[in-house]
Parts: structure tokens; sequence; C-alpha cells
């Protein structure tokens, strides 16, 4: 065996029993039968995902994907333009760059956790209401749809703006100024130039907001309180309280189908140059 | 006693096309050999299959008559001088001198690498890092480092492309001082056939994964063997199916007696000091080009002369 | 120009609202008060927060935990990526890429069955080690990524001219590419081991009883209502790995 093989041995065994071993088991578990004191059992049966269609699991599998679209779409919004201002800011870019990243890899539970503090009815933004008499009651700002919203755009924000950063860095900056020379307005430039040649950057932003939105538990989990249920807290529930391992077995299975559809639609168009996305 | 190098018939295949279509060369020991050719002729393969760096589809390679190929780079008493030069960055000078030495646990590394480095006239710059160097230091660097492990065969990728082209006359003159100096075969890889012919004792030309001729400089200038090699080492005028190059034509206004000669009209003229290019058409329309050194009369577009050539110059090749 | 300033404005305020919630929780962290009414300074929450034995077991778990996995995944993921380097392998990066994509909670309950399952077999309860298992085979990708993306503007020719001057593969990796490259495995060392530390939910499920984590204790004290001491262990935290984020960050750009 030659030196390369014995270096990617480590990691073959590992991706093997503790990557692909563990998905393999789930998917497995997702077409067996509960049983009595947790875990599965046979017969094998496509019962889980049939369950899958009652409305209740339907209107949560429809509002993890309205709320995923929902928080890539503001970040959209609030992030191309703060990525066109880095590209655009000189010997400040990676400066620039670095403060919208370091939030980022300071702990998610932290920043999660952040929003608590300040949302809450004895929270940041209720007490200086309160004090400057502009409520009478405390307003219920956490613990709902819009709070885990707010959590999303706040976590992944930066999941945008990096690839698009990357995209526009790269842009020529003869373009624009071609254009402008031809007679457009800035406003024209930005749709018909800039905007297209950073369609793949956009694109792969979106995914990379889009999944770990779709798959996000703590984020919900901490902000909606127990009412807003998206796909990881159904399926975090039934493997602990709920203790039926096939059917949250099988709420994964479509977790990661769609995020997969997601993925490979992207990877598929126009949109993205061949190779994928940022990582 | 073998030759210290002997390639036959190597083939290389790559996924997709044949790079090496049966090479066949012998070095003898001591000598100054070149391989050149324009790029994509299978030269930098040939290298690197001697080097070991990549594996042989069929043939031989024989180091003094010991059969190679199944030996990995550190097995094989060759060493090879990179194009970029391939110094090691987080090292000094002496410590990129002294790698190999250390890795055959050799005694007295230091001493050795020092003596290698004053050969190459390095030794002030020992503790200087590859960064620090200029491109012509980094490249004796380079040498130092092969040469001190004393190979069989030194293998060089195209060693003066890098250089600022003022001192690559400087370094090729430095380059043949040093295999004489310490007698060690070198085996040159280069596209520039000036300076293969300049530097070798033995030259091959190389096209389209074989060699068309291997043989002296002279021989390969004055006798080449196909048209290739002809035009690859310099300027040939092809007619009427002879070639003579533009230095051994001469221009007069009347078709001189006992020599070949040909009626052709002036169509322009460069002059470059030390000789004027003459651009000629003949009467069957094909371009000619004839250098003029002295007494060059004045030629006006138009001109009709002769051109003549002695026929020990002509060049019969298919 | 307006425009200029209208830009410049946006980013400030893009900015702030990406890192006020932060300072916003430091701050606070200093209130002598328990609420959102600024009380006064003190180290109050800081001093409760480290007398805690809870806490500090969590955090020495934490600590043993992130460690251990983060020097497994650095060597693994580095060997990793010489691999891949060299020549690429399909089903490798697919899988690293899988575990990339693979939403945290279905990773947690994967893992956790798997545990559960399989190793039932071998009377393997569910501990330190299964964390560190767990938190080996998440980092490893990133691990991967980082030295892979160092390796990509390495030159190939100095492996070989080691090898070369008589240095087998081995000793032309360990001797020439591994000084090359240690600046990024260090950057990757120190990804692996805040990415770790600060993993909640695949600890959370294969956690045993008695292997608490620091992120399960702050989870755990979050839910129960926001106190000023999650504030100040907050605090701590965010320092922490901003600094060693930053450390990785810098070591990334010096090659």
């Amino acid at each position: 065996m030659n030196l390369r093989a014995w270096f990617l041995l480590p990691a073959r065994v590992t991706a093997l029993l503790l990557i692909a071993a563990p998905l393999a088991v789930m998917l497995v578990y997702s077409f067996l039968t509960r049983g009595d004191y947790g875990g599965v059992e046979q017969p094998f049966t496509v019962e889980n995902y049939q369950r899958l269609a009652d409305p209740l699991y339907l209107g949560i599998l429809w509002r993890s994907i309205w709320l995923s679209a929902a928080a890539t779409a503001i970040c959209a919004l609030l992030g191309f333009p703060l990525a066109l201002y880095i590209a655009r800011a000189g010997n400040r870019k990676s400066l620039l760059l670095q403060l919208v990243l370091l939030p980022f890899w300071t702990s998610f539970l932290v920043r999660t956790y952040a929003w608590l503090f300040i949302l809450r009815d004895t929270g940041l933004v209720n007490t200086a209401l309160l004090k400057m008499h502009l409520i009478g009651a405390p307003l219920p700002l956490l613990y709902n749809e819009g709070a885990v919203l707010l959590g999303l755009v706040y976590s992944f924000l930066p999941f945008f703006v990096l690839p698009v950063y990357a995209t526009l860095e790269r842009l020529d900056p003869s373009l624009p100024e071609a254009a402008a020379d031809l007679g457009a307005h800035p406003a024209a430039i930005l749709r018909r130039i800039i905007l297209p040649l950073a369609a793949p950057g956009i694109g792969a932003g979106c995914v990379l907001v889009f999944v770990p939105c779709l798959g996000s538990w703590l984020t919900s989990d901490l902000l909606g309180g127990g009412k807003t249920v998206m796909l990881g807290n159904l399926v975090q529930n039934q493997f602990t309280t709920a203790r039926d391992w096939p059917f949250g077995a099988a709420a994964s299975m479509v977790l990661m189908l769609i995020s997969a559809a997601v993925l490979l639609l992207l990877r598929r168009s126009p949109v993205l140059p061949a190779g994928g996305g940022a990582a | 006693m073998p030759a210290v190098l002997e390639l036959r018939d190597v083939v290389k295949d790559f996924p997709g096309h044949r790079a090496l279509h049966g090479v066949s060369m012998t070095l003898e020991r001591g000598g100054f050999y070149s391989l050149v050719g324009p790029s994509g002729c299978g030269k930098t393969t040939t290298l690197r299959l001697i080097g070991g760096f990549e594996s042989l589809t069929s043939g031989q390679i024989l180091l003094n008559g010991h059969n190679v190929a199944p030996l990995r780079p550190w097995q094989r008493d060759v060493s090879t001088v990179f194009q970029n030069y391939a110094l090691f960055p987080h090292l000094t000078a002496l410590g990129n001198v002294e790698f190999g030495l250390r890795e055959r646990k050799v005694p007295n590394t230091s001493a050795r690498a020092m003596a290698a480095l004053e050969m190459v006239q390095l030794g002030g710059s020992r503790d200087r890092l590859p960064a620090q160097l200029s491109g012509g230091e980094r490249q004796r660097v380079a040498l130092a480092r092969s040469l001190v492990l004393q190979p069989q065969l030194l293998l060089l990728d195209e060693p003066l492309a890098a250089l600022d082209p003022r001192l690559r006359g400087e370094m090729r003159a430095e380059l043949k001082a040093m295999q004489r100096k310490t007698g060690i075969t070198f085996l040159l890889v280069t596209h520039d056939q000036e300076e293969a012919l300049s530097l070798s004792g033995k030259l091959a030309v190389m096209n389209a994964g074989q060699i068309e001729q291997f043989g002296t400089p002279e021989d390969i200038y004055h006798r080449p063997a196909t048209r290739f090699v002809a035009g690859f080492v310099g300027t040939v005028n092809w007619f009427n199916g002879v070639g003579v190059r533009p230095e051994f034509t001469r221009i007069a206004a009347a078709a001189p007696p006992d020599c070949p000669s040909l009626r052709a009209t002036v169509e322009s003229s460069q002059f470059l000091g030390h000789l004027t290019h003459l651009h000629l058409r003949l009467e069957t329309g094909a371009r000619v080009m004839a250098h003029a050194t002295v007494d060059v009369p004045q030629l006006t577009e138009g001109q009709s002369l002769w051109l003549h050539w002695h026929p020990r110059h002509e060049m019969r090749l298919p | 120009m307006i425009r200029q300033r209208a830009a410049a404005i946006y980013a400030a305020l893009v900015l702030a609202f990406l890192h006020l919630p932060l300072l916003i929780l430091v701050v606070f962290s200093f209130n002598s008060g328990r609420f959102t009414v600024w009380e006064g300074f003190s180290l109050h929450w800081y001093q409760t927060a480290l007398a805690d034995p809870a806490l500090a077991e969590a955090l020495l778990n934490s600590v043993a935990i992130a460690l251990a996995a983060a020097a497994l995944s650095t060597v693994i993921g580095t060997f990793a990526a010489w691999g891949l380097w060299r020549r690429a392998a399909p089903a490798l990066s697919g899988s690293l890429y899988l575990s990339l994509v693979t939403p945290e909670i279905v990773t947690g309950i994967a893992l956790l069955a798997l545990f559960q399952g399989v190793f039932r077999f071998l009377h393997l309860p569910l501990g330190m080690h299964t964390v560190i298992l767990a938190h080996v085979a998440f980092s490893i990708a990133y691990v991967t990524i980082v030295v892979s993306a160092r390796l990509r503007h390495y030159d190939r020719s100095l492996e070989e001219a080691a090898m070369d001057l008589g240095a087998t593969e081995w000793r032309a990796f360990l001797r020439v590419t591994l000084p090359a490259i240690a600046p990024a495995v260090a950057a990757a060392a120190l990804l692996a081991l805040v990415v770790s530390f600060d993993d909640y939910v695949i600890t959370s499920m294969v956690a045993g009883v008695d292997s608490e984590t620091l992120p399960m204790v702050i989870y755990a004290m979050a839910r129960r209502g926001v106190s000023p001491v999650v504030n100040a262990v907050s605090a701590i935290v965010v320092v922490v790995f901003g600094t060693l984020i930053v450390v990785s960050q810098r070591l990334q750009e010096k090659t």
C-alpha cells in the first residue's frame, strides 16, 4: 500500500464508521417500527413516511421551508449591499470581512442566547420601551416565528455575505466603468452588469443560508419556545420525549432529501460555476 | 565500462496520448548532453522518467548498466535541478545543500555542504533563506545541493529559462565550467537551441515524442537528419527540394559561372548592424532570406539580382 | 459623494446588528443588578460563575474533549488533505461534504442510534469517549478544508526535490511539506478546538449522564430563564473563542 493510501486510511475509516454508517442506520430505522420501550423493531414498513403526509407534519415542513426561505430572502436583501460595499472598500476589505465573520465564530449558543436576553419580557428592548413609557406592558417579542426568523437571519447572514463578496471581488472594475461610459445610470449598471455577474455568488449564498436554516434546531428551540416547531425540533422530539425513533428517522431522511435537492439544484443550474459553493 | 545512461525504446503513455514513442539514447560518462525541442516534444517527460518521477510504459532505463525502472527517486543515483529550483523555503542555503547528505546520514554534513557552496561562490550566503536570494543565487544553491551528492548523472530542467537574459550568458559559462570541474555527466533539457548548441558535447533534438537526431552540434547544424532538425537549430531556405542556410547564400548582379544560382527580386532588407537580412522573392514565388555581411551594395525594392551558393552547403532532406 | 456616505452608514448599521447583541451581553455581565436595568458595575456574576462546581466540572470536560477531539481530527484531517491533494478520492470527499451539509440534529441522532444500537454489543455506554468520537466525526471536514486550501498553493516540486535528494515519500512529507504547511495545520487545530468546544446539539445527544459539557450547562441555564451568570460565562466564552479564531486566521494568512 503506498503512502497516500496510508494517509487516507484513518479518514476513510472514520468516514465509514462515523459518517456513512450512522446515516445508513438512520435510513434503515426509517423503515422499521417503533419498539415498546423506544428503540426499533421489525416489521419493515413505509408507515413512517406515510405519517409525514399528515397535515400536522406537513404544516411543520411547510413552516420550516417558508421560514428558511424568508430568512434567505432577508439575508440576501441585507447582505448584498454589504458585500458590495466591502468589495469596493479597497484596503479595508479584509478588516471589514473579519468583522463580519467574527461574531459567527464565537459560540452559536451564546449568540442565540443573546437574543433571548434582548427580546424577553424583562429583556433590554421591553425594559427600554417601558422606561420610555412607549408601551404599557411588555411586548411578546419572543417565542414566536418572528423571533426565530430574527435568530436565523442573525446567525446566517455572514454565510450569505462571504460568497457574494468573493464573486464581487473578482469582478473586473472596468466593466461597470465601461457601462457608465456607454451611458448607463448606476441603477442600470447594478441591474444589468453587477447583479448578473454576481449571480453565482448570490446563488451560493442563498444555498449556504437556506440549507442550515432548514436543518436548524437550536434557534427555534430557544427563541421559538415550544410553539414554533421546525423539522429539526420534530426530529429531536421523536428521539427524546416521543421515543418514536423510526418516525424521527423518516423525518430526518426527508429533511436531508430536501437539503440535497436544493444543493443539487444549485450545482446543476448555470447560476453556479462548476465545482459548487464556497467551502 | 557501461555507459552512464542508456535509454532503450522508452515508451511513455499518458491517459489519452502517447508522450514518448520509443526513445533510445546513450550517454557516456563525463559528457555534457542536451535534450532540445519545442514544448510538448517529450523532453521534460524523458527527464522525469530518468529521475524517477514518472513510470515507464515500456522500454528500459539503464544507469551504469543497471535497470532503474523499478527504483523510486530516492533510490536512484541521479539528481535533478528543477526549473524553479525547488529550494526548501524553511531551510537556509546551507540547510538546503545539506539536505541530501543528512538523508544519507553522511558524517560532516556541514563541512561538505560549505565546500559545495563555496564552489558556487555562495559561501557568504550560507545562512540566508531562499526568499532572500536572487534568482541566479537560488539556481546556484540548487546546483550545489545536487552536486554535493556526487550523482552519476545530473539532470537540469530548463535551468536558465527563469533567468534574466543578461545573466544567462554568464550562467552558461559557469555551468560548462562546473561540469568540466566535477566530471559529472550533465543532461540538460532546454527549448533554446542556442543554449544546447553552445553547451553540449552532444545533443538530441526531439520532436513529437521521438529523437530525430542525436549528434554533435556541428553534425546537427551542418548535417541535419530531417527537415525539422534543420529548421529547429537555424533558419533554412527551402527551394526546389534543396535547403540552404541564409549565411551560405551570396548575392551578385550577374549569375556567377560554376555554382548553382537563381534569379531573385528584392522585397525588403533589414539592417542589423553586423549583418543585413535580405528578403528576396524567387521566380517561383518562393520567399528566401539571405544574409549579407560586408560590402552590401545599395539595394532597392524590386531590384533583380542573382542568388548563389556553394553546392556543399546544400541540404537534401525529404 | 452622498452615495458613498449612505453606503458606509448602511454597512455600519449591519455590522452593528451583527455585533451589538454580543456587546450587550458582555456589558450586562458586569451589571450588578439581575435585570436589564443598569444598577452599577460589578464582577459579582463572574465570581458566582467561577465558583460554581457544576460549571467548573463542565468546563473541564469541555476542555478535555476539545483537546482530544482536536488532536485526533487534526492528525486525521491533515493526512487526508495530503492524500486528496495527491489524487482525488471522491468517496472520501463526498463523505466529508456530507458531514458538512447534514443538519447537526440529524448527525446527533444518527450517531446516537449507531452508538446505542451497534455498541450495545460491545457494552459501550455513552460518555466522554462517545462525545469525542462524535466531535472527531464532524470536525475532520473543517481540518481537511483548511489544510487543503493551503496545499492548493503548495509546490509539488518541493516534495519531488526532497525525494530526488534521497528522502522517501514519508520523509519528504515530514521534513519539507509539514514545516511548510505548519501554520495552516495549527490554524486547523484551533478551528477544530473551537468547533468542538462550542458544540451543543450533537454533544447533547451522545453524551452520557455524567459527561456534561459547558454548552450543555449554558443551555440548561438559558432554558431555566435568563440569568446574569449565563451572561458572565457567555462573555468569557466569546472572548476566548474570538481570540482563538483571530489567531487561527492570522496563521492561515501567514503562508
